[in-house]
């Protein structure tokens, strides 16, 4: 009577993952090699039935608006542009940078990110961009119950980017990364990102109006039509 | 470093689709407990090597599926079903009253990966060494653990006879 050998095992092994000794294992039992070829069999099934960058589109959704059971969040890059991309690549943020502890509490905070190759980096307020870039924008809410992020463009082009929820209330769950990542246009000068947050809702369509009208209106004006603290992170355009 | 989604899918995906599916007997809600599992995996954040992601994939599936089984209460339609919803149960209590803080220090560890080690032990029908190796831990942890969890589940199930 042959060994029994577990379903890991036979799964390590279909998958090329298995030890020397499991193959052998695997290797000795005619039962074990007829059910690792059904399971090979059904792997193309299966793959067929969910393609990869289906399956890693929906991953990269419910991962972007899941908490995390560690209290760390991944940055996402590329969520809504998955079903043209080659692969899905997640990239890991540092620990320190997502520490849930260490974000709650505090002044709200705007962060943008960049992806640079299989890497992120960190921008600086004023920094320059071009077309084509691949940017992350993240918030902090600090002590502040409501909120809104809004982009402008050189064009006057206004993008609401949150409130994500229909209350208007912002996560507190530390450093928040939107859901979806943006390939910035071509439209010249800047892109100016806006963070308003305060005790009460944002007027979202106000503040789409003001930047709409006057998009580099200064956040000091900004605050005082709508009552609230205000983050600007200006990235400038360049060719 | 990055996790790359789509790659790690392709190689343990259909993997992570059949445990799901043995533990909660329906391949949509398999599916569906797969993605579950990768944005798990993207959560961790570890950085593992594709042996260690097999085994880590495995066991998360095993808990999503327990978790799933544990909200859906669904009525057992077989002789294996009754050993996963004890198991799935007993995670639960664990979690709705007070002793769980004691149990989990009588456990050394997570309630979540005792029921995981007693699935692969009692419905797998790995080896407690297997277990163990799988797990990290000493055979005589495994050991430990499935007897405490086997007495708050009022003796059962009954080791296999070697």
């Amino acid at each position: 009577m042959s060994e029994k050998i577990s379903d890991l095992i036979l799964e390590r092994y279909v998958a090329g993952v298995a030890t020397a000794d499991e193959a052998a294992r695997v290797e000795a039992s005619p039962e074990a090699l007829a059910r690792a070829k059904g399971l090979a069999r059904e792997n193309t099934e299966l793959l067929a039935a969910h393609p990869p960058a289906q399956v890693a589109a929906r991953v990269v959704r419910g991962a972007a608006t899941r908490p995390s059971q560690k209290g760390t969040r991944p940055l996402l890059w590329l969520a809504p542009l998955v079903a043209t991309a080659c692969a899905v690549a997640i990239f890991a943020l540092p620990r320190e940078q997502v520490d849930v502890t260490r974000a709650k509490g505090g002044k709200a905070k705007l962060t943008i990110y960049r992806q640079v190759g299989s890497t992120s980096e960190k921008l600086e307020d004023g920094a320059v961009a071009r077309a084509g870039d691949t940017v992350q924008v993240a918030y902090i809410a600090g002590e502040n119950t409501y909120g809104a992020i809004v982009s402008v463009d050189g064009r006057s082009n206004v993008t609401v980017h949150t409130p994500l929820t229909d209350d208007g209330k912002l996560s507190q769950r530390g450093e928040v990364l939107l859901p979806r990542a943006y390939v910035l246009d071509d439209a010249p000068r800047f892109e100016r990102f806006v963070f308003v947050a305060g005790g009460k809702p944002v007027d979202v369509s106000r503040l789409r109006e003001l930047l709409h009208a006057t998009p580099e209106l200064d956040g000091e004006k900004l605050r005082q039509a709508l009552n609230g603290t205000v983050n600007v992170f200006t990235l400038r355009k360049e060719p | 470093m990055a996790i790359d989604i789509e790659d790690a899918y392709r190689r343990f995906g259909p993997m992570v689709v059949r445990r799901c599916r043995a533990l909660l007997g329906d391949q949509e809600q398999a599916v569906d407990a797969m993605h579950d599992v990768f944005v798990r995996l993207i959560q961790s954040g570890d950085r593992l090597d594709d042996r260690g992601m097999s085994s880590l994939l495995y066991r998360v599936a095993t808990n999503v599926s327990l978790n799933k089984l544990r909200t859906r209460r669904r009525k057992p339609e077989n002789a294996g079903d009754d050993m996963l919803a004890a198991l799935a149960h007993a995670t639960d209590v664990e979690e709705s009253t007070g002793t769980r803080r004691l149990l989990q220090r009588l456990l050394g560890g997570t309630s979540e990966s005792t029921t995981t080690m007693a699935v692969m032990h009692w419905v797998d029908g790995m080896s407690l060494e297997e277990v163990a190796t799988e797990t990290g831990m000493s055979v005589s942890g495994v050991r430990k653990r499935l007897r405490i969890l086997r007495e708050q589940l009022g003796g059962q199930p009954q080791e296999a006879s070697p």
